[in-house]
Formats: C-alpha cells, structure tokens, sequence
C-alpha cells in the first residue's frame, strides 16, 4: 500500500452559523496502491478538495489516519510529508523564474545548485518546455504554467503526487491535450497520484480507479468501465455520464421487466436484481438505445415520437416520447445510421447486452 | 519607427478631442488654471525667493545655510529622524499586517481599530502623550520610577513618537499587500518542502518587497514633513529643518532664508516621491486571481504566532496608553501635581478657545465636499478622457503629497500676502491649502475605482446621447461614490488635524485647534493642551461616524479605504 485513507473525517464550523457545523469529509477509507492514479469525482461541495487537502497536510483531520507506505502522517506539518500538489491556481511563485520555480522543492532539500540545474534541464524536457528556464511565469501561457506547476511537483520525486482541479483554467482543446500528457508523464514516472475533479470525462480519461463521492462519503469506488456500466447508486449513474431511469420489475434472477409507455419489454441484467422489496430502476446510456424509422420495425416493438432532435457532428441526440415516458437517445455516426426530425415517429430497440439496475432511492 | 512624430500625432488627436467637446475644455482649463495658482504658483514663489534674495539670482541664501553648522546638524538630523523612523515604523508597520492577515489570533479586531487611531489625531498627540507619560513630571518615569531629569527631549523621544504616529500608514499599505499575495503560494512553498521560517524568507518577504520599499519611501517623507512631533520633542539639543523652517520665519522674520531652507528640505521629499512613483510603484507581482483561495493558515508557527501576538499587543497598549494619558489628562487638576478630577480643563478651553472650535469646524467642513469633488472630476479627467497634458494635470495634482507642509506654508504665505491676491488672514487661505494639500488622497481613490469600472458602461452611456458631463453626473459619479466619501472623510481628517502648513495661515481671526494644543503644549499647560485634544479626536470620531452612519445605510461599502 502507498497511501492508505483510515476514517478520514473534517468538520468545519458552518462559516454562516458558528454554533453548527460542516460535515466535509465522513469517515473516508481507501487505499491506492503504488504508482496507481485515483481521482475522487463528485460535484462541487462533496469533500473531495478538502480530503485532498488533508492528505497534503493543509487541513488537520478531524479523525482518522493518513498512512503513506505504512508510515501515519496524520500530525506531520506539510513540509515534512512527502507530497506535491499541482494546485488549481497552479501557484507558481511570479518571483521565481520559471527554473527556479521547478528547482524549489530541490533547493529545500539541500540538493547542491549543479546537481539541481541538471535535474530542473531534464524535467523542463520532460515537460516539453526545454530553453525556457530563465523565463518569468508571466510570460507564459496558460498551458505552459501548468507544465511548470507539474514539473515543479515531480522534481522531488514525492510519495504522492497530488492535483487539485488542474485542468479548470484551461480552455476545452488544451484541457483534453494536458489530461493526455498528464497521464503519460504519471505513468513514465509512476508516481502514486491522488487527482481531485468535478469533470467525468477527465476522471474517465485519466484514472485507474474513481472514487465517486456525494456529501462527504463515498459512493463507489472502481475502474472507470465498472463506474460507468456497473453504478452502484442512482447518484453515480447520473453524475457518470448521462442516463435514462426506468421503473424495473424482476421477472426472474436476471432479467427485469420495464414499461414503455402502452408496451413492456424485458431486459437482461448484470446481476440478480433482488426479490420485490425495494423499487429498483434500470439503468440505461443514451447510446444503448437504438432507433429505426417506424415502418420498418417489428409490430412488438416499443413506438415512439422525435421531441427534440440536436445534431452534434459525431452524434445526433433525440429526446423520444413514448406516452408519459421521454428517452435520451444518442446515435453516433447519425449521417450513416439515418437522420431523424422533430416529429418523426420511430420505433426503440433497447439493449440486447445486461444493464445495471440502481435502487430507485 | 519615428517616436516625435507619433507622439506630435497623438498630441494632435488629443487636442481635437478636446476641442470636440466645450465642457471638457472648459474643466481642463479650469484645472490647470487652479493647480497652476494654488500648488505650482506658491513653490514658484518659494524658489523665487530663495534663488533670487536680492534682484539677482544668486545662491547666497544656501551658502549661508551650508556655512552654518546648526543648520547642517538640522539636516542630517531630519535624514536620520526620517531614515529610523521609516524603518522601525514599517518593521512594526509589517509584524502588525501579518498577525492580522495571516493567524487567526484572538483581538484581531481590536488591533486593527486601535490601528486607525493615531491616523485620524493630530500627528503630533503623540508628543504630547509622551511628555505626559515620561517628562519631567511624567506618569512613568516621575511617579513610577522617580526620576527627576529623564532625557525624553531628543531623538529617542520623538522616534518613539514618530513610529507610533506614522506605522499606520505603513500597516495599512502592508495589509493590503499581504492580503494580494495568495495564501496558495506559501501553502505551494511548504508542500514542496520549505520550512515555514524558509516560506517567509524566499516566497513572502520577497513578494512584499515593493510594498515594503513603497511603505518606506512614503514614511521617510511623512516622518520628514512631520514638525509637530519635533517642534515639541526636539528641542535645541535636537533641530531637525522642518522646525528650522517655521522657526526662520516666525522667530527671526527671515522669509527668504525660511524660503531657501524649504527649498533644502524639499530635496529629499521630492527625491523620495519620484523614486517611490516612478521607480518601486511601478513594481507588484498580483498573484490574487479571481477565485478566493482557501487558505490552511498553517505558514505560521505557534512560537511565532505567540511573538506577533506580544507584538501587535504591544503596539496596541502603546497607543491605548498614548489616548488613556490624554483623556486622563484632560480632566486633571495640575498633571504631574494634582490629579483630581475636574472640569477645568474643559472650562478654560471653553473660554479661549470656543472661537477656535467653530473656526477649525467652518473650515474643515468648508473644504471638504471642495476636496471630494474636485478629486473626482480630475480623476475622471484623467482616467476617462484625452487631453493635452493629461500626465502633467494628475502629476501636478498629486505633487503635493510629496511636499511638506512647512513649505507649502511659507509658499502660501510669500504667494498671497500683496494685492490681488491678498489672501493671508483669511478663512480662505486655509481652506484653499487645505482643499490643494488633500486632494491628491481622492485623486488616487478615484483613479483606483475609476479603473475598475468597466468603460463600456460610461460609453454605453454616450451610445445612448449623454453628453459628456450628464455622463458624469449619472453614471460616473455614482459608482464612484465610495471612493468620493472615503475620499471625503480623509480630508476632513486631515483638515481637522492640520498644522504643519496651517501654522503659518492661522492669523488673530482664524485660529485652528491644533495650532491651540501645540502653543498651550508649549506654553507648559499641559491640561489644557490635553482638553483640547480629547475635544478634537471626539470631534472627528463624531464626524465619521455620521458619515458612516447617513452613507453607510445608502451605500453598503466599506471604508477601510479610507486611510490608506
């Protein structure tokens, strides 16, 4: 184990009202295995940035350990725990030069000047900003920050590499090419990483494993397919991506029934649904769904009407109402697959492969 | 590239910009013909004086001056006085701004009220309650330590004055400073390993650097104007030029050699301005960005938090001490003798001074709202439109921070005193210096708010047919407002507290309070001195807070900006 979370918990006094407070983190456990990348992903507000800040040494738990390779750091001031954090801000000190600002870390630990000069060369290379050492930060882009603030935290080698939000002030295209880079470079050093997001995408992109978290908890904690395929909570599949929610019915140890509009149909599910009890609801990706123009379906299957049709490129979106129920469906390569209108009537066919099934609560 | 060119070709569209609009024009003109007559005319005359002693140019005066050893002594005594009170002033100035922006240590809120005080009293209180404390029959050095002739008169005594006066002004700067740096940036230095005395060293210390060389130009030329302080704690053992100056004129009726030592004393003044504007202003390092950032308030140690705290306390009872004195003071029978308490005090300040108190009321409050005003459209002016000599109008304008009030005083004096303007004598005189000497205060709070504000809202405006001064008066004025009052109580501050350039202006009809506390301080009636004081700092307190009370209610703004 390289960082082990035992019951980490924070809670704030509520900065409206003294008197009550905060609960930001509740008894968080989990480990990350070394070299591994985890992102905690939730929305804004659900403790992610705050356990993040905890494990860097910023905020004192309120209980509950913090272990980094079998050593509890729980007391330890920042500067003697061994992380680096990639700030949202990217933090670079604008009265450093860029050089100096990745050598800190070095010139903290006594390293002498040649050997940091070396060092610092190689990981301005590494980062793909070779020659712009003796630059100052506010001569640089966007981008370019952000490698410094990346480079800046490796140089020292540390334990765990932490990211707090990295990408958030970058624009879309560059967004996607630093997550790229990001990655590759974490891998190439194979530094433990903790990565702090509120973007699926990005989580999706970059981890081995996601730590899905709402209010403080977790919710689900597994690899991206599994995150996405297999949601534990109605929470996890609608903050994973976009989906459709259907009443489901068990009709047997794997296969519910669901009902769409006047007609049913039965689908194939992962795991044994549960005998009644609890509602559960069938969980079902906008590009599970396919639809046929409606004459050339089966007479079973289930019929509905284009409400909105948004043609994106690379995919075509429809919001089809079937009765009382509206579906999300999105076609890739819709040019190939068929065009529809606002208005056209379509047939659905759902998924032939296993869906996941939430409880409804 | 031909830079004559250009610019002439900048200069061209300027003033048809100018001439396009007649009520621009008009205030432009205007402008420059007040400056020229109140701020440029005056220092003209100081330097007429002083170059040309007999009808010929000649440097006589300062040869005099140079020749003479007790002036010499005057001048290294005003550069050390200033030198050592800008550095301890902005060393407190700096402890004080970090306890308060960077721990969370109980009575943060009181320190940062006691701060405000010494800003807002005459500056030369501090003398007074230093001889109350530890003069000849001080509190401290009579009673408690029974020491007969405790040598308070002299540097030591008036530093200790001068540092507890003039570390606001450096406090307030520096808190503004810190709280630009962001905390992320101390939180980045400690993850990557620095220790927390390493994180002050290499990351805050020298991202305050600008701050801190701008707070210490701007001490050095407070403490150097100052001539409350060492009139009443310098003594003959220790001249510093600012009392030399008044004491040229007043004591020995010498103007032209009054002139040429004002000249002398603006030599560092003006110097130290330059280099704080053109030189450290132009050098900050902003690293706030939009998104409050979220600090751990983990850079500070315990130990260290323990020290700032001793620190900031210190100050604090200093000045608590300093205001206790006065007040006590105030209602004592004979200091030093009989402290029973009385009236008076009060009684005899009533009597003599009651004229006095109306007089220095009439003219504070006659040049305020003339301060606030004219600060705003020149700031507007200057922000907002293009003229010929834009640069030159806020220059001139702001000039006047960095000269002392002696010889502005002198200036006045030498420039007003023979038909058509024969002005000395009279109430207008003072409010004239008053309104020229404080305007730059809401020049610059203008300026800064103007920058602010989008100019796509004023054009928005003139999209819509406003003309340039119903622009003005509807859309610039009232987002400029908090800088207008903020502006406004500054100067009535001042007005109120005056007495460098006032001390030459003040004449048998118009007499002003400080002008009475600093003779009666003199005078060795010390009570009454006291009363006065206590009359005056309630006076101001009353005033601020109806402003903050009316205005604040109207406009939810603060006003911590208004004396910085």
């Amino acid at each position: 184990m390289s960082l082990e979370l035992r019951g980490l918990t924070k809670v704030f006094p509520d900065p409206r009202d003294p008197i009550r407070e905060v609960r930001a983190v509740e008894s968080l456990s989990l480990a990350v295995r070394a070299g591994e990348l985890v992102t905690l992903l939730g929305p804004s507000g659900c403790g992610k940035t705050t356990a993040l800040r905890m494990v860097a040494g910023f905020e004192t738990p309120t209980a509950g350990t913090i272990g980094i390779d079998g050593v509890d750091v729980t007391g330890r001031p920042p500067h003697l725990r061994d992380t680096a954090m990639v700030f949202q801000s990217y933090a670079i000190f604008p009265h450093l030069t860029v050089a100096e600002n990745v050598g800190f870390g070095l010139s903290t630990r006594r390293v002498p000047p040649a050997e940091i000069a070396r060092r610092v060369a190689s990981l301005l290379d590494l980062v793909q900003l070779a020659g712009l050492g003796g630059r100052s930060p506010d001569r640089l882009s966007g981008g370019q920050q952000q490698r410094v603030a990346l480079a800046r935290a490796i140089i020292t080698e540390p334990k765990v590499l932490l990211f707090d939000e990295p990408l958030s002030n970058l624009d879309a295209k560059l967004r996607e090419e630093m997550r790229d880079e990001i990655r590759a470079i974490q891998r190439r050093v194979g530094i433990t990483s903790v990565y702090v997001t509120h973007d699926q995408a990005e989580a999706m992109a970059l981890s081995d494993r996601i730590v899905v978290m709402r209010a403080g908890r977790i919710e689900q904690v597994g690899p991206p397919v599994e995150v996405y395929a297999r949601p534990a909570t109605r929470f996890v599949a609608n903050f994973v991506g976009r989906v459709n929610f259907l009443a489901a019915e068990p009709v047997g140890p794997r296969a519910v029934r669901v009902r769409l509009g006047p007609a049913t149909a039965e689908l194939a599910v992962a795991e044994s649904p549960g005998a009644g009890g609890d509602p559960r609801l069938a969980v079902l990706r906008p590009e599970a769904i396919r639809l046929l123009p409606a004459a050339a379906a089966d007479p079973g299957q289930p019929r509905g009407r284009v409400r909105r049709a948004v043609y994106l490129g690379g995919v075509a979106e429809y919001e089809v109402e079937i009765g009382p129920v509206a579906l999300l469906v999105s076609v890739a390569n819709p040019v190939a697959e068929g065009l529809f209108a606002e208005g056209d009537a379509v047939a659905i066919a759902l998924p032939a492969h296993p869906v996941a099934v939430v409880p409804a609560s | 590239m031909r830079p004559r060119g250009r610019r002439r070709a900048a200069w061209r569209a300027d003033w048809r910009a100018l001439t396009a609009e007649p009520v621009v024009a008009t205030a432009v003109v205007l402008l420059f013909a007040l400056l020229g007559l109140f701020i440029v005319y005056p220092l003209a005359r100081v330097f007429w004086v002083g170059f040309v002693p007999d009808g010929a140019v000649s440097l006589r005066l300062f040869r005099e001056a140079a020749g003479n050893w007790f002036i010499r002594r005057a001048f290294a005594n005003s550069l050390l006085m200033a030198g050592l009170t800008a550095v301890l002033g902005v060393a407190c100035g700096y402890l004080f701004a970090y306890a308060v922006t960077r721990t969370d240590m109980p009575g943060r809120r009181l320190f940062e009220v006691m701060a405000i005080l010494p800003i807002i009293s005459p500056p030369f209180i501090g003398a007074l309650s230093i001889i109350l404390l530890l003069g000849q029959n001080g509190l401290i050095t009579h009673h408690l330590l029974g020491l007969r002739d405790f040598p308070i008169y002299g540097l030591p005594g008036l530093l200790l004055a001068q540092v507890l006066t003039f570390f606001p002004v450096a406090y307030l700067t520096l808190r503004g400073v810190l709280e630009s740096i962001s905390p992320t940036l101390e939180d980045a230095a400690m993850d990557l390993g620095a220790s927390r005395w390493a994180v002050f060293r290499r990351i805050t210390l020298p991202l305050s650097g600008p701050g801190l060389a701008s707070a210490l130009l701007v001490l050095f030329i407070e403490s150097l104007a100052d001539f409350g302080n060492p009139l009443i704690l310098g003594g003959s053992g220790f001249p510093v030029l600012s009392v030399q100056v008044y004491l040229q004129v007043t004591g020995m009726f010498d103007l032209a050699g009054g002139a040429a030592l004002a000249v002398i004393l603006l030599v560092p003044s003006v110097t130290a301005f330059f280099v704080q504007r053109y030189w450290v202003g132009r050098k900050r390092y902003v690293t706030v960005t939009g998104k409050p950032a979220r600090s751990s308030l983990k850079a500070v140690s315990p130990f260290a938090r323990w020290c700032l705290f001793a620190v900031a306390s210190g100050l604090t009872l200093a000045i608590a001490a300093f205001y206790a004195v006065i007040v006590v003071g105030a209602f004592s029978r004979t200091w030093g003798v009989d402290h029973s308490p009385t009236l008076r005090n009060f009684g005899y300040v009533m009597g003599v001074g009651l004229g006095t108190i109306g007089d220095t009321l009439l003219i504070a409050v006659g040049s305020t709202p003339v301060a606030g005003l004219l600060g705003m459209v020149i700031a507007f002016l200057v922000v907002r439109r293009r003229f010929p000599g834009r640069r030159t109008l806020e220059l001139v304008s702001i000039l006047n921070f960095a000269v002392p009030g002696t010889v502005l005083g002198i200036g006045y004096i030498l420039a007003f005193n023979q038909p058509p303007l024969l002005l000395t004598g009279t109430a207008l005189i003072l409010i004239a210096n008053f309104v020229f000497r404080y305007v730059p205060v809401s020049i610059q709070s203008g300026t800064a708010v103007l920058h602010q504000i989008d100019p796509a809202i004023e054009e928005a405006a003139a999209n819509l047919g406003a003309t340039t001064a119903v622009t003005f008066r509807r859309i610039t004025l009232p987002l400029i407002v908090p800088a207008f009052f903020s502006g406004l109580t500054f100067s009535f501050v001042r007005a109120m507290t005056a007495i460098s350039a006032a001390i030459f202006l003040v004449s048998a009809d118009w007499n002003l309070m400080t002008v009475q506390i600093l003779s009666q301080t003199e005078a060795g009636r010390l009570g009454a001195a006291a009363a006065f004081s206590v009359i005056l700092v309630g006076l101001i307190l009353v005033a601020i807070a109806l402003i903050r009370l009316s205005l604040g209610r109207i406009f939810r703004y603060s006003y911590q900006a208004s004396f910085s």
